[in-house]
């Protein structure tokens, strides 16, 4: 197989919390008399949202909505006690859109069904690729400020209740606010492969993930509410795989919309 | 050979860079791409840019002694400063009696790693201390002691979910966030002006698609700066030579050069469509630092797997040598 860059798609725009954001850090960062359930920073402190966190949830949203969540299709990512633990999507479809944009792992993998699959002559580069979304300090404005527990987030305690023993457990738990707005920046890598063009396929199908993320949840706690995210001051520029010979090049946006729904592809 | 152009490129992080994660979390010299990974870094940009058959032909150039570019392995630049490794068998605790290093203890000169590129090759004109693993200027060093820092350590945790059952998975892996002013850098030797725009696009590319892991989540991604600003290594009959990538020498003669060395051991899989997963031979090669009696070549070897039939793998042990300047006060050359 040979597969070649034909150019870079690179979406910018901005995200922005409309309500509470929560993307957890885990558990192993407990400090001591630090918050139980902290937030995501970078090293200056500040909120961000992983790529790994928007890559995931677009992947599993993608793989719903493309029909990809049934046994036959699903492979074993992680084992306990011999069992399926966690399952999902991969396959060697070489127009599955899901596996196309998000990518898939080489080598042998369990089907969730029990069979097996080799998927090492579908591994193909991965076109998407997710960076961080750094916070835009200035969307957290002084008014907000002034409602803040911490310099960019908000500490919310938690009452759960144990359904059985009724014994509660108070727990603090950040949040970003809403009205933060995060940059973020997509590449979908446009190829050929063995001379068949993508052309905006991929494009097409990264939108169609933007959309879903719109109206799904990011991070946690989204069944109470939090991490209903949008995209705004959307632009697309397309980098011609020639532009990598010059020394620097000032692109210009092939699309621009303030929201996904204003947006359209010539 | 033709004429070569030598010139710095300088990548600035615009994401942390994602650690191994069988190695020690503390050992922060995983950061630095060593010259062979860099090498089939660049090629397999190249190959995306340019395609099989043009990638095949640059390759065959290296295995016929025309290398039509070379490289050092990457090194660390602090606040614009560049460091290249302390050459192997360098003295320090003479450069202590001489009163050019001012050290408290054995401890403090054995943890040098680093130089910067022109006090070595100037010959160590002032007077240093050791900071870390970095020795700079005395003055320096009393003025901003906190700065001389090439980054951290920070552990990300991820998760993946169940597709049906919604029960999650977290782990945990370490990354490295590089300082404002800090990141790695290279040589880049041009030897065929004819490659050197699609070399310099493979780079950039690979600036783009990012170094080391988890580059599909924006890790590794860096920007490169070609630069001029490199030391005129003028002597071509110098007493030792340096090398600033992995070399694996090509014959005798180049074994029995080595003054003073230190030896790894380059493993791995082959990194290709075809050959995901499957292990490729292992080759023993001199690091980074190790000094020579004479100028050596180094050589690309053939790692390919017995019964690998999809393309041939190399790794690239070409030597990128400096010659050291005059006076350089390596053990028993006194
Ligand atoms: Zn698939």
């Amino acid at each position: 197989m040979d597969v070649i860059l034909k150019g870079k798609y690179i979406i910018k725009c901005k995200i922005e919390a409309q309500t509470g954001l929560h993307i957890g850090e885990g558990n192993n960062s407990l400090e001591i008399g630090g918050i139980d359930n902290a937030v995501v920073k970078d090293a200056k402190g500040r909120p961000y949202i992983p790529g790994s966190s928007l890559k995931g949830k677009m992947r599993a949203l993608m793989e719903f909505a493309e029909g990809k969540v049934r046994d036959n299709l699903l492979v074993v990512s992680v084992k306990r006690e011999g069992r399926p633990e966690i399952c999902l999507h991969m396959c060697d479809d070489l127009n599955c859109p899901v596996c196309g944009l998000f990518g898939r792992n080489h080598g042998s993998h369990d089907l969730k069904s029990g069979e097996k699959i080799d998927l090492t002559d579908a591994v193909i580069p991965t076109r998407l690729i997710v960076r961080d979304a750094k916070l835009i300090e200035t969307s957290i404005t002084e008014e907000m400020k002034e409602n803040l527990d911490l310099d960019w987030t908000e500490v919310k305690f938690e009452n759960n209740i144990d359904r059985i023993t009724s014994k509660a457990h108070p727990r603090q738990s950040e949040r970003v606010p809403a009205g933060a707005q995060f940059s973020a920046e997509f590449v979908v890598n446009r190829f050929e492969v063995d001379s068949k063009d993508d052309q905006k396929y991929y494009l097409e199908k990264f939108i169609k993930a933007m959309k879903l993320l719109e109206d799904d949840y990011l991070g946690g706690q989204g069944s109470r509410g939090n991490g209903k995210v949008k995209f705004v001051d959307i632009e697309i520029f397309y980098k011609d795989s020639s532009d990598y010979e010059k020394d620097s090049s000032k692109l210009q946006p092939i699309a621009t919309a303030k929201s996904l729904d204003e947006l359209k592809l010539s | 050979m033709v004429k070569n152009k030598i010139c710095r490129a300088v990548m600035s992080f615009k994401a942390p860079v994602h650690i191994g994660e069988k190695e020690k979390i503390y050992n922060i010299t995983r950061v630095f791409a060593h010259s062979d990974t860099l090498m089939s870094g660049i090629i397999n940009a190249y190959s995306l840019l340019y395609g099989k058959d043009e990638t095949e032909k640059l390759i065959s150039e290296f295995i016929n002694g025309t290398p039509p570019f070379e490289i050092s392995s990457t090194m660390p630049y602090v606040n614009f400063q560049y460091f290249v490794p302390v050459p192997l068998g360098m003295d320090m605790e003479e450069y202590k009696n001489n009163g050019i290093i001012n050290a408290e203890n054995q401890k403090e000169l054995k943890k040098i790693k680093f130089v910067r590129e022109k006090d070595l090759f100037e010959g160590f004109p002032f007077k240093y201390k050791p900071t870390g693993s970095f020795l700079i200027p005395q003055n320096e060093f009393e003025k901003d002691k906190e700065r001389v820092s090439l980054g951290r350590i920070k552990e990300r945790a991820r998760v993946s979910i169940d597709r049906q059952t919604s029960s999650s998975n977290i782990y945990y892996f370490s990354h490295f966030e590089f300082e404002k002013e800090a990141g790695l850098w290279f040589y880049l030797k041009i030897n065929n002006e004819k490659f050197e725009n699609k070399v310099k696009a493979a780079i950039r590319l690979l600036g783009d698609e990012g170094l080391g892991g988890d580059r599909t989540c924006g890790l590794g991604n860096f920007e490169v700066d070609f630069k001029d600003d490199v030391p005129q290594f003028k002597s071509d009959k110098s007493k030792y030579y340096m090398s600033l990538s992995l070399v694996n020498p090509k014959d005798e003669d180049e074994i029995k050069s080595v003054v003073f060395y230190e030896i790894l051991t380059r493993s791995g899989y082959v990194y290709s469509k075809a050959g995901l997963g499957i292990k490729r031979k292992t080759v023993s090669v001199f690091g980074e630092g190790a000094v020579f009696s004479s100028k050596i070549y180094g050589r690309v070897v053939d790692v390919t797997p017995d019964k690998f039939t999809e393309h041939r793998v190399y790794c690239f042990g070409l030597a990128f040598l400096v010659p050291l300047p005059e006076g350089v006060m390596l053990f028993g050359s006194r």
